[in-house]
């Protein structure tokens, strides 16, 4: 089969569930992805959302030179959708649904049986399936998911229409303080001190050691389950972003409730304010554990946490552009003397502990009174510092490691990062959404080019086959262990870097076991696969064109193919 | 690491390179200087066994008679006198065989290593003391890559492996320099900047392979643009180039006449042996074990990690003379530190610093190398002081394949202003 009679396919049902999907609007009246619109967005709220109707979606081209496989011709395009018929006729009288061989383009009126008429052109010259698909489709799903997971149809036909701002707007404006699910109903369980735990029976002692590894199983599920339903997909997208950035993991800590606090915290603060965001990375008793902090004490400093609090979460190892010198970790470990833990894992700060001598660090003095937390004065010096190029060093560092994370590979001395780290720390005084917004509407992103330039992590991978299709494994604790066994394991990142990314995902061990894993996976799920949307797989599961075009006839067929191929690996 | 992050060996680098230009359909191969096919053509063959979590050192090659190593370690310290294998020590003046080296009173082996002695009493047993490095903040990750970059400002973000980097600029016409087993990601950071064949392990790889054809020159040129896949398709070419190499080494696993340990690096070490005895052309082999990151319990989990490895060192010895390959192989542990030297509450040791490690094969001088650190001159946090600076190690290493002084000096510390020879090999290798 060759490259046109792919797209003629994929085209075909892209009508039909045009017709579906506006119908489903009408009649909702708005939202599709699921949820409503949300709290949390920025100040002011989004701009009303234009959602497409039937009637909007003109100028579909169609390259058909096959015949289309569901839907067509006044047969129901999928269970609760409306059926529609070609040219206004009867069904089965209309136009043919193939036109034959290449020829002049023909027009095709549809009329829905839900909404108004709309015009599809079939186009007889052959091109690749995505410049073929009707652009509203195209530009929506990209955007979607390349902020965040590839859309299921519903999301993305939510999306349709819309320009890449307002879709960016959306998935920000769902970005909340908590998940759309609750976490785990023992997060807050107390942390039992050594002297609660030794009163403990025999059989109680047991039955809390055991819980630990239960726990962190039940978590790892809860977070890959949100991530294939969440209506937030940005907002798990970006939880993914700061888990890696700002590390901590299951292993080096020994309670896990401990962990999934740390990632309540992080989420409840990745929409807000960077300055309060690090603030609470401070004070956070998994940072405390992980980085030492609660070991650090006056007279006897412990600079872990200072360390990588500058090199690697706010400042980066850039030292030549007088972001920070090794000269300042001490005195900043100084200032975190005192943050310790109390019996039961809980934050807590020790006065006693604490040197409170005069701080001087990059030329502000303070003296060191109890005010505020000598941390809190860290984290304000930090995002008040400038590198030696006049831009405030913390800004340069966060917007880079997004750029790096969301668009690809970039200079911290690019023009671009500069430019948007000014916004950030000048326009936005560090809010995070509007960055955000500003990072997901920016021409390096919506660069048609970097379109499928970037790897696939394992966690996008499974993702990425899941929620498009718009289908759920059985047992998502039966899934995390693949992302381990890629390399990812999902609240276990392998040190304080996080994930190295980008093309280190793939080795020959790795290269083979996605295929293998996904290959697995599809089987295990084929009954789920959803038969309506086989014409729309490519434009569903492919951020690029396949390697080697899909020969399969069959839903399953299909998706193993596409699944199969290297481009599946890309974003 | 933050301005020149990037995932691209250097190797990869100029592969895509070429291949972006099309000059070459053939990526894995340049010309030029080629020091992996020269070890190759040596037969030389390197095996690096990774202790993963920090190997207790004092409990492993244990300084016995010492009476602060007693006091240090009041529930969990070996003695000459126990009948329990988690507890007892063997005293090296208790062992015959040949070597050269004296054999220091009050020093022993943990029981669990028994199973070396076959290797220690052939003279293939090197015992190097008091390995490391200065300035350890006694973190796992910190440790590990310091010995897998071989520089003490390791950035795992921008440097290759330190054996990696022992073939930077030159170009290859191998198409498998390397074989990571189990953890095979990070299994491969020590060489980084050659060509890895990551896996599980082989008899998974020849299945979920069987049916993977190389991408085609078109589809080659249709990526040229798209860095990312490229280096998919590159990566599928060497799976596909290492498997038709495999499958034919090991697609029949040779046979021995070695009854193997069933356990996890036992398993490993077969595959490894296979795959030289079959006469796959690969220099580099690593594999790992652990966790011997033993803050609890450690009496029963030290000695089982250590009773796996020393039976499975001890099946490979015995393949490998078994196939006349013993001499041309170098066995060498490394692990992130070595343990504290006062004991914790929980019958385990925190993180420390320098510990001994072990070279095996035909070729090393087999007895103990090095000095013990004090027990007493110790550092700020009361841990020892490391005797040998971890990159001499390396550097010994180094020198087993024939790689030149300079080249590893380069490797081992890459200024300009580092004085050559800095790290001499140590006086191991026969």
């Amino acid at each position: 089969m060759n490259t046109a009679q792919e797209s003629t396919t994929n085209d075909l049902l892209v009508v039909a569930g045009v017709a579906v999907a506006a119908a489903t609007l009408t009649a909702c009246g708005g939202g599709g992805g699921g949820g409503g619109n949300d709290a949390g967005g920025p100040p002011g709220g989004p701009p009303p959302v234009v959602l497409p109707t039937a009637a909007s979606i003109t100028g579909v081209k169609i390259v058909d030179d096959a015949a289309a496989p569901v839907g067509a011709n006044g047969q129901p395009a999928a269970a609760g959708g409306v059926a529609f018929n070609l040219d206004g006729g009867t069904a089965g009288t209309s136009l043919p649904k193939d036109p034959g061989a290449d020829g002049a383009a023909r027009t095709y009126n549809f009329t829905p049986t839900v909404g108004g008429a709309f015009t599809v052109t079939i186009n007889p010259t052959p091109s690749n399936v995505y410049s073929s698909l009707p652009l509203v489709l195209n530009a929506a799903r990209n955007a979607v998911a390349a902020a965040s997971f590839p859309p299921a149809w519903d999301e993305l036909m939510a999306n349709a229409g819309l320009t890449q701002s307002q879709i960016i707007q959306r998935l920000v404006g769902r970005v909340r303080t908590t998940p759309y699910e609750a976490y785990p109903a023992w997060i807050d369980e107390r942390i039992l001190s050594w002297t609660q735990y030794s009163a403990l029976s025999e059989a109680a002692k047991t039955a809390y050691n055991d819980r630990r590894w239960p726990r962190r199983t039940e978590m790892k599920a809860w977070w890959l389950r949100q991530m294939v339903r969440s209506p937030d997909p940005l907002g798990e997208r970006l939880m993914m972003f700061w888990h890696g950035v700002f590390t901590s993991s299951f292993n080096s800590l020994e309670e896990p409730e401990t962990m999934v606090r740390q990632h309540r915290t992080w989420r409840a603060n990745q929409g807000g304010n960077l300055r309060t965001f690090l603030k609470a990375l401070t004070r956070d008793p998994g940072m405390c554990i992980f980085l030492d902090s609660r070991t650090n004490r006056k007279g006897a400093p412990n600079t872990n946490f200072a360390r990588e609090l500058m090199e690697l979460f706010t400042l980066g190892e850039r030292t030549q552009f007088g972001a920070y010198a090794e000269a300042d970790i001490p005195l900043v470990a100084k200032c975190f003397t005192g943050y310790h833990l109390n019996d039961n894992d809980e934050f807590t700060f020790v006065p006693d502990q604490h040197d409170f001598s005069t701080k001087t660090l990059w030329g502000v003095t303070w003296a060191d009174d109890g005010s505020q937390l000598a941390g809190d004065w860290v984290i304000d010096q930090i995002l008040a510092k400038m590198d030696i190029s006049g831009h405030r060093s913390c800004a340069v560092y966060i917007v880079t490691r997004l750029w790096r994370e969301f668009i690809g590979p970039v200079l911290s001395t690019d023009a671009r990062v500069l430019a948007l780290a000014n916004k950030f720390s000048n326009d936005y005084a560090y809010e995070l959404k509007p960055l955000y917004q500003a990072l997901l509407t920016h021409a390096a992103f919506t660069d048609p080019a970097v379109r499928g330039t970037r790897m696939r992590s394992p966690v996008e991978l499974l993702v990425g086959f899941w929620r498009p299709l718009g289908i759920e494994p059985d047992v998502y604790e039966d899934q995390t262990w693949k992302l381990s066994s890629l390399d990812q394991d999902l609240l276990d990142p392998p040190n304080v870097f996080g994930w190295p990314g980008g093309l280190a995902w793939i080795n020959v061990k790795n290269a083979v076991n996605r295929q293998t894993y996904m290959e697995w996976t599809v089987w295990n799920d084929r009954a789920k696969l959803p038969e309506r949307l086989f014409p729309v797989l490519g434009l569903l599961l492919m951020a690029v064109d396949p390697v080697v075009a899909p020969t399969g006839t069959t839903t399953q067929n299909k998706v193993f193919a596409y699944v199969k191929d290297p481009a599946f690996n890309l974003r | 690491m933050y301005d020149l992050r990037s995932p691209l060996s250097r190797r990869a680098v100029l592969r895509t390179a070429t291949l972006a230009g099309l000059a070459a359909l053939f990526p894995a191969r340049a010309f030029g200087a080629d020091v992996v096919a020269r070890i190759l053509a040596a037969g030389k063959i390197l095996v690096m066994l990774e202790l993963e979590g920090g190997n207790d050192g004092l409990n492993t090659i244990v300084p016995y008679a010492d009476t602060n190593y007693q006091s240090a370690r009041s529930t969990i310290r070996l003695r000459t006198d126990s009948t329990d294998d988690r507890y007892r020590v063997i005293p090296f003046t208790d062992f015959s065989g040949a070597t050269a080296l004296p054999k220091p009173a009050g020093v022993g082996v943990h029981a669990a290593l028994n199973d070396l002695m076959p290797a220690w009493q052939g003279g293939n047993l090197a015992i190097v003391q008091g390995l490391g490095y200065a300035q350890s903040n006694r973190s796992h990750f910190r440790g590990i890559d310091l010995w897998n970059h071989g520089v003490t400002d390791a950035d795992p973000e921008q440097s290759n492996g330190w054996l990696g980097r022992m073939f930077t600029g030159q170009d290859s016409t191998t198409i498998v320099d390397g074989i990571a087993l189990r953890r095979a990601g990070n299994n491969a950071a020590t060489m980084t900047g050659v060509n890895v064949l990551a896996m599980d392990n082989a008899s998974d790889y020849l299945a979920r392979t069987s049916s993977w054809t190389a991408p085609t020159v078109d589809q080659f040129t249709a990526a040229a643009a798209n860095p990312a896949l490229l280096h998919l398709l590159n990566t599928r070419k060497l799976a596909v180039e290492a498997r038709g190499q495999l499958n034919a080494a090991v697609g029949t696993p040779p046979a021995f006449g070695v009854t193997w340990s069933t356990s996890d690096i036992g398993r490993q070490l077969r595959t490894v042996a296979e795959s030289i005895a079959g006469g796959m052309p690969c220099p580099f082999y690593k594999v790992s074990t652990g966790s011997f990151d033993t803050h609890a319990d450690q009496p029963y989990r030290h000695r089982k990690l250590w009773v796996d490895v020393s039976l499975a060192l001890k099946n490979f010895r015995d393949a490998m003379i078994e196939k006349s390959k013993w001499n041309n192989v170098l066995v060498v542990t490394y692990s992130e530190f070595g343990r504290r030297i006062a004991q914790n509450n929980s019958d385990g040791t925190d993180h420390g610093t320098a510990a001994p490690h072990l070279l095996l094969g035909g070729s090393v001088i087999g007895g103990i190398h090095g000095t013990q650190p004090s027990l007493t001159a110790v550092d700020e946090r009361n841990d020892m002081i490391a005797t040998t600076d971890f990159r001499r190690y390396l550097a010994t290493i180094g020198q087993f394949l024939g790689i030149s002084a300079t080249n590893r000096d380069a490797a081992l510390e890459p200024s300009a202003t580092t004085p050559a020879g800095l790290y001499t090999p140590l006086a191991v290798l026969a």
